[in-house]
């Protein structure tokens, strides 16, 4: 009996624990019409979605975003509060010409095109282009080639390699090797080009301004869940931010985009700079152009956003006004200390001692800075490939004196001291004065 | 006597009831407190971008004293306002006032009196700071820069505002304990707005339509904010703050207008409530 009760527990709980897997991993989805989006952050394009929630989409001005209208299910996921695509279930484009609105008035019409998203250095080297229409086509046919390639070329590569080990190791075997062998093939380059797919989409590029966007369907009629706010921004302030590398805690770069800002640094310290192309945006535009379902962003607030890299020439130094020194950008690599404590040094890649370090790629570049003792403040900044500074990229470093920071407590006790000092004083002084009784009686 | 006679007999009345509140106030504790916790503020703010200097080997930041310079203004305008609150109120309370205005003084010369005397204390404070700021970044090289200058100049429009609200509601209140809260709810309300809106939006939660209290938290304290922006003095030093630090020249000068007006408006809500509400117990 008892093993039937326990059985038929075993079993009840089993199928509790089922239930609740299944309901936790199933959100209820919905058919929803929605705006695939390809955004321009300033450095790259974001692939994310508008849901049906959100009547408002944000872009940035002069440059070109695409708009993907398409139907997929939508589901809300509670783990981060936000509503997602099921794109892998259904992702239908949804024909149409696109209208942008502004003031009552239709501006422009657009048709869907094939569009492509091209990284031909990498996500981190600075490049990206947008194609659309036939350019897209021809383009993305030329990363394909470009792929294929270099697929052949690693292919022969790990062949000849193949190649090499058997006919070092015969030689090793039938001692016909009596000398240094020649050298091992040499590797590809890493393929770094990235492209996105061919898609569907809209490309827009707008001035800054206030419009709506609708979709119309081959009918002729404005499909009502496709209307949606479209507000264009543009950069406040353009200027040339820094990453700030120091030496010691290379992993865990600073940045200084705002150029009142300055760089305190003690005796010793050493720096690498990474300008960096940068705009200063409205807090609230550009945290919902990053994610549109996003609430945060202070409308009253304005925040630096890094672009691409910058391209200059030298950084100058300046002391006084004077110019004393120009520092060219270099390579550098990050070596591991041997032993057993953890540690490393940074190293100018062109002083390394082998040359498969010589020819890697770096860890980073930038422009070194060492802080002396005896230049209590100095300035930096960037001159582009023609010598000329580039406005905004001005840097202040000054080196911080901490030898007085306990005395710099006796400073609050000077106020202290000045109105005990006042208030015994007067009490003194009204204190001699004859009381009211005294000098009435005589 | 003629009017431009009566208009320097006014004057002289007012310039009398100023001396007499700066020199009650400088024989005082309370400003040598204020001043002293405000330049305390200022030297656990160093030592800490020291500590982390020494420790890190570098610390990017737009303004060393900036955040100091912020608590000496708030602390400083806070207990002139106070001040100003309890002295009116405790001058009703005990019948001075109504003393005062059976000889020379009127509303207006009272009210004027008692601002410039607030005001007057905290330029001094003020040159106090710079005094002390000064001190501090010529012994660990942090930089005094042009830019405190045009904070601190703000900052005395912003002590103004908060002086001519302190008097505005000390001539409502006939208790000295009554105005008080009433200053003090005002200015935590305004804070808790202000601040509770900077904690709230910086909580990363993704929109669920209006069903999420927590967005709908953030839409109402946004709401607040805006009307906020509009009353309250530490408003007009943040944005003052921000347009200094972007170089805007317009925003700050439209901030310095705004804050002329506030004071000029409240100053003169203090006479009308003060005429209407008389100067008896």
């Amino acid at each position: 009996m008892k093993k039937v009760i326990s059985g038929l527990l075993i079993a009840l709980v089993l199928s509790t624990l089922t239930v609740t897997t299944i309901l936790a991993q199933t959100p209820d989805k919905q058919r929803e019409f929605v705006y695939g989006l390809s955004i321009f952050t300033g450095q790259q394009y974001l692939g994310t979605f508008l849901p049906p929630t959100e009547g408002t989409l944000y872009m940035l001005a002069d440059v070109t975003n695409v708009v993907s209208p398409r139907n997929t299910l939508v589901y809300f996921w509670p783990v981060t509060n936000e509503f997602k695509a099921a794109w892998d279930e259904l992702n239908e484009t949804v024909d149409g010409t696109l209208e942008i609105v502004q003031g009552g008035q239709v501006i422009q019409s657009l048709d869907q095109t094939q569009y492509v998203v091209q990284y031909p250095k990498g996500y981190k080297g600075g490049e990206v282009h947008i194609y659309s229409g036939k350019e897209a086509e021809a383009q993305y046919q030329k990363f394909d080639e470009a792929r294929r390639a270099y697929r052949d070329e690693v292919a022969a590569y790990f062949e000849a390699t193949a190649h090499y080990r058997d006919k070092v190791e015969g030689a090793m075997i039938d001692g016909s090797l009596t000398k240094e062998p020649e050298p091992p093939p040499e590797e590809p380059k890493p393929f770094i080009f990235l492209s996105t797919n061919l898609h569907d989409g809209f490309p827009i590029t707008l001035p800054a301004g206030n419009y709506s966007i609708r979709l119309r369907d081959e009918d002729g009629q404005i499909i009502p869940e496709s209307e949606r706010k479209l507000v264009v921004f543009s950069f406040e302030r353009m200027g040339v931010g820094y990453g700030v590398v120091p030496q010691d805690k290379w992993t865990t770069p600073d940045q200084s985009d705002d150029p009142s800002q300055i760089l305190y640094a003690r005796s010793g310290t050493v720096i690498y700079l990474q300008p960096f192309n940068e705009g200063e945006y409205n807090d609230l535009y550009f945290a919902r152009l990053e994610a549109p379902q996003s609430t945060n962003g202070n409308i009253d607030h304005y925040r630096w956003v890094h672009h691409r890299p910058k391209e200059a020439g030298s950084l100058e130094v300046l002391h006084g006004g004077q110019v004393v020194d120009q520092i060219e950008s270099k390579p550098y690599l990050v070596k591991q200390l041997p032993g057993s404590a953890l540690g490393y040094e940074v190293i100018e890649q062109a002083s390394a001692e082998d040359e498969r370090s010589k020819t890697r790629t770096p860890d980073f570049e930038g422009y070194e800075i060492r802080v002396e003792p005896g230049q209590p403040s100095f300035t930096v900044r960037l001159l582009d490939t023609d010598g000329n500074v580039i406005a905004g990229s001005e840097r202040e470093i000054r080196l911080v004196d901490s030898q007085y920071s306990s005395s710099l407590f006796l400073m609050p006790l000077l106020p202290l001291a000045i109105g005990t000092v006042l208030i015994v004083w007067r009490k003194r002084r009204f204190a001699r004065l004859p009381k009211y009784g005294e000098f009435a009686g005589g | 006597m003629n009017l431009s006679s009566g208009w320097n007999y006014r004057w002289h009345v007012t310039m009398l009831i100023q001396k007499r509140d700066f020199i009650s106030m400088i024989f005082g504790r309370g400003v040598y407190i204020v001043l002293s916790l405000a330049l305390l503020t200022a030297v656990l703010a160093l030592r800490n971008s020291l500590s982390f200097i020494d420790e890190n080997g570098l610390f990017v930041a737009s303004g060393a004293f900036t955040f100091p310079l912020f608590v000496a203004i708030f602390l400083s305008s806070l207990f002139l306002a106070l001040s100003s609150v309890a002295t009116i109120a405790r001058e009703r309370d005990q019948g001075t006032m109504e003393a005062l205005f059976y000889g020379p003084v009127d509303s207006l010369s009272y009210v004027l009196g008692k601002y410039l005397a607030q005001i007057s204390l905290y330029v001094l404070m003020a040159i106090v700071y710079m005094a002390g700021f000064f001190l501090y970044a010529t012994l660990t090289n942090f930089t005094f820069s042009l830019s405190l200058l045009w904070v601190i100049l703000l900052s005395i429009l912003v002590a103004s505002d908060f002086i001519a609200v302190g008097i505005f509601l000390s001539t409502l209140s006939s208790k000295v304990r009554t105005a008080i809260l009433l200053f003090l709810s005002v200015v935590l309300l305004f804070l808790a707005i202000e601040v509770g809106q900077e904690i709230l939006l910086a909580i990363p939660v993704q929109s669920n339509g209006y069903y999420n209290p927590l967005l709908f938290a953030q839409n109402v304290l946004t709401f607040l904010n805006q009307i906020v922006a509009w009353l309250s003095p530490i408003s007009y030093l943040n944005q003052g703050i921000e347009a200094i630090r972007r170089g805007h020249v317009t925003s700050y000068l439209i901030i310095f207008t705004i804050s002329l007006i506030y004071t000029l408006i409240f100053l003169g809500l203090s006479v009308v409530t003060l005429e209407r509400k008389g100067v008896r117990k």
